[in-house]
């Protein structure tokens, strides 16, 4: 998984729960972590790390693991638009952005990252109002996919009704189903 | 509780530092990969210039190889065409004094088959050189004013006879009230009509022949002109259409097959054609006959003073009586030397012969000749140093006409004839008709 996901995740925790929390999530799973708790954007990190940091804080929140997951896909949605606002330009609808993904953002970051473990999204725009996405990855964050999907209709400022079915044969898919109301 | 945010700020002080120096590490590590790379696509492109510059130098060797093989091969054609031209000339030359002479209407038959046959030879081998110094970029064109009704005229009146020989008609659609004249070709353009109407009378067994001439745009100077050969013939299968001016194409099917031809006509007249700078094609129905075609751009003549020389040579050609002249014939070849001599005696004119350029300078300088009919290519001096040096001599003697006779059809050597001092051509074999042209244009 990508360095960037992981600051991107710390300074979130920072900022939404504080320093303490955040050292004390760290400190609470360290020994565990390969890095050691220490993330640069530029590095590549296992995404089990992700898993254990999460779980951390779930359990000194008291709150829901996905609840968590899906508020930091908002965020790092939002840190997108602020990083890369080349991938923005030209585009002013939520669902034409989240057909980009696959096809030109991907592209794009293979170019700097070419061990990046991407995960797969298959796209069908059934009607302007309307698209079907699938979500392929051997890692299991399609919650995550789910924030950044509402990240993304924040952004674009559109009402999203997001229906989910778990993909047969796979167990991280996903296939979302997403109107535009 | 100041000591716990130390202890916390130092922790992530430390996460910190390490994360800076991962990063740093991640860096030397990408510049390192980045260094190897270009290193590599630096070499390549070394490797790639040596290539570029190894494969160069063996395309320009190959490339002079083939230029040289070029040359050689034209020497050759030139050469050969000279080898094929002087004996035709004889065959020809003594088969029309033959002809002449008293004979029985056997031999007088057998003698004009001979006759026949070796004209049709000599379009075979005409064509053939032609279309090799086409090949060999060497085919120049001429640029000169002409009237193309006239040449039309010409061509008709040529292939008239043989036309009612095999009961054809032979009909011609000229434009009648427009200005005709143009610059270009005249010569070229007369070759692929002959080239067309041969074929179309060849081909055709009965009907008739429609040779039609029209202008289809005029348009700065320029226009585009329409020559088109119609025949009543067996027309041409769609399939065989496309492949018909390609060399050696030929129907082969039915009695064509024992139409005489090289196959080399309509390939000839595509490559003039382009040459020209204009389109050739065929429309054909089986069994309702063919229309060949082809369209030039001439530029029309701007006065008429471009046409005067031209036509008014071509004119006299025909109609005038010649006076009796004393001709100067040099000539290396014995049987040549015989040619020329009769047809010019038979013509009422006053013979000397010179075996080469020297006793013709000699001849020239002793005596005064109304015209000198010069070989070019001879043994000892050749007929250009001999026209320089006749030009150079003292008196009247200077300005006598020479005429070339020479075996070499190619423009490049008419020019260079030009340039020694000569005035006018007849192209070998000699025929009568050509030695009665040429003289007239004295």
């Amino acid at each position: 998984m990508l360095g960037v996901v992981f600051t991107e995740f710390t300074d979130m925790v920072e900022q939404a729960f504080g320093a303490e929390t955040l050292d004390e999530m760290i400190g609470g799973v360290e020994s565990r972590l390969e890095s050691g708790g220490a993330y640069t954007a530029v590095g590549t990190y296992h995404h089990n790390e992700m898993v254990l940091l999460v779980s951390q804080l779930a359990k000194q929140t008291g709150r829901d693991i996905d609840e968590l997951v899906e508020l930091f896909g908002q965020h790092l949605f939002g840190r997108f638009v602020v990083r890369y606002p080349v991938f923005f330009e030209g585009i002013d609808h939520a669902l034409d952005f989240l057909e980009t993904v696959e096809g030109h953002i991907h592209f794009e970051v293979r170019k700097l990252y070419p061990a990046a473990e991407l995960p797969t999204f298959v796209c069908d725009r059934k009607a302007p109002q309307l698209l079907v996405m699938e979500y392929h990855s051997t890692r299991p964050f399609a919650t995550l996919c789910r924030g950044l999907i509402k990240g993304c209709a924040q952004h674009f400022g559109a009402q999203l009704e997001i229906d989910e079915s778990p993909l047969a044969d796979e167990a991280s898919g996903m296939c979302f189903t997403i109107r535009i109301i | 509780m100041a000591d716990l945010d130390a202890e916390r700020l130092a922790r992530q002080l430390n996460r910190e530092r390490r994360a800076r120096e991962d990063a740093e590490q991640l860096l030397e590590e990408k510049a390192r990969e980045l260094y190897t790379a270009n290193a590599r696509l630096e070499n390549l492109l070394v490797d790639l210039e040596r290539r570029v510059l190894d494969r160069t130098a063996e395309l320009r060797l190959a490339l002079n190889d083939a230029q040289r093989a070029s040359r050689v091969k034209s020497d050759f054609l030139a050469m050969v065409s000279h080898e094929i031209r002087t004996p035709m000339n004889v065959v020809l030359g003594m088969s029309e004094l033959l002809l002449d002479s008293s004979l029985d209407s056997q031999q007088r038959a057998m003698l004009a088959s001979i006759h026949d046959s070796s004209k049709a030879l000599l379009v075979v081998i005409n064509d053939l050189l032609d279309l090799s110094s086409i090949e060999a970029g060497k085919l120049g064109l001429e640029y000169i004013g002409f009237d193309l009704r006239e040449t039309g005229s010409r061509v008709l009146e040529g292939l008239r006879h043989r036309a009612e020989r095999e009961g054809l008609d032979l009909v011609s659609i000229l434009p009648e009230d427009e200005d005709f004249s143009f610059v270009g070709d005249p010569g070229r353009l007369r070759q692929v009509l002959v080239n067309l109407v041969s074929n179309a009378i060849k081909y055709t067994e009965k009907g008739s022949v429609t040779v039609k001439i029209e202008r289809l745009s005029r348009d700065d100077g320029i226009s585009r002109v329409r020559c088109s050969v119609s025949d009543t013939g067996p027309g041409i299968p769609l399939e065989n259409q496309a492949t018909l001016f390609e060399q050696y194409a030929r129907l082969e099917q039915g009695h064509q097959e024992q139409i005489e031809g090289s196959g080399l006509g309509l390939a000839l007249c595509r490559q003039l054609i382009d040459l020209l700078d204009g389109s050739i094609g065929v429309e054909s129905v089986p069994g309702e006959g063919s229309t060949f075609w082809f369209i030039v751009p001439l530029r029309d003549a701007e006065n008429t003073s471009e046409l005067d020389d031209v036509v008014h040579v071509t004119r006299d050609a025909d109609d005038v009586e010649h006076p009796s002249l004393r001709i100067l014939v040099a000539e290396d070849n014995p049987a040549n030397q015989v040619v020329a001599r009769m047809m010019l005696e038979k013509m009422g004119h006053q013979v000397d012969m010179a075996d080469d350029g020297n006793a013709a300078v000699a001849a020239a300088r002793s005596v005064a000749y109304d015209v000198i009919l010069m070989d070019v290519r001879m043994p000892v001096m050749d007929g250009l140093e001999a026209t320089r040096a006749i030009r150079g001599l003292e008196g009247v003697a200077s300005t006598v006409p020479i005429i070339a006779l020479t075996a070499n059809a190619m423009a490049s050597d008419r020019e260079k004839c030009l340039s020694a001092g000569m005035t006018g051509f007849a192209i070998k074999p000699l025929s009568r008709a050509a030695l009665e042209r040429a003289l007239a244009e004295i």
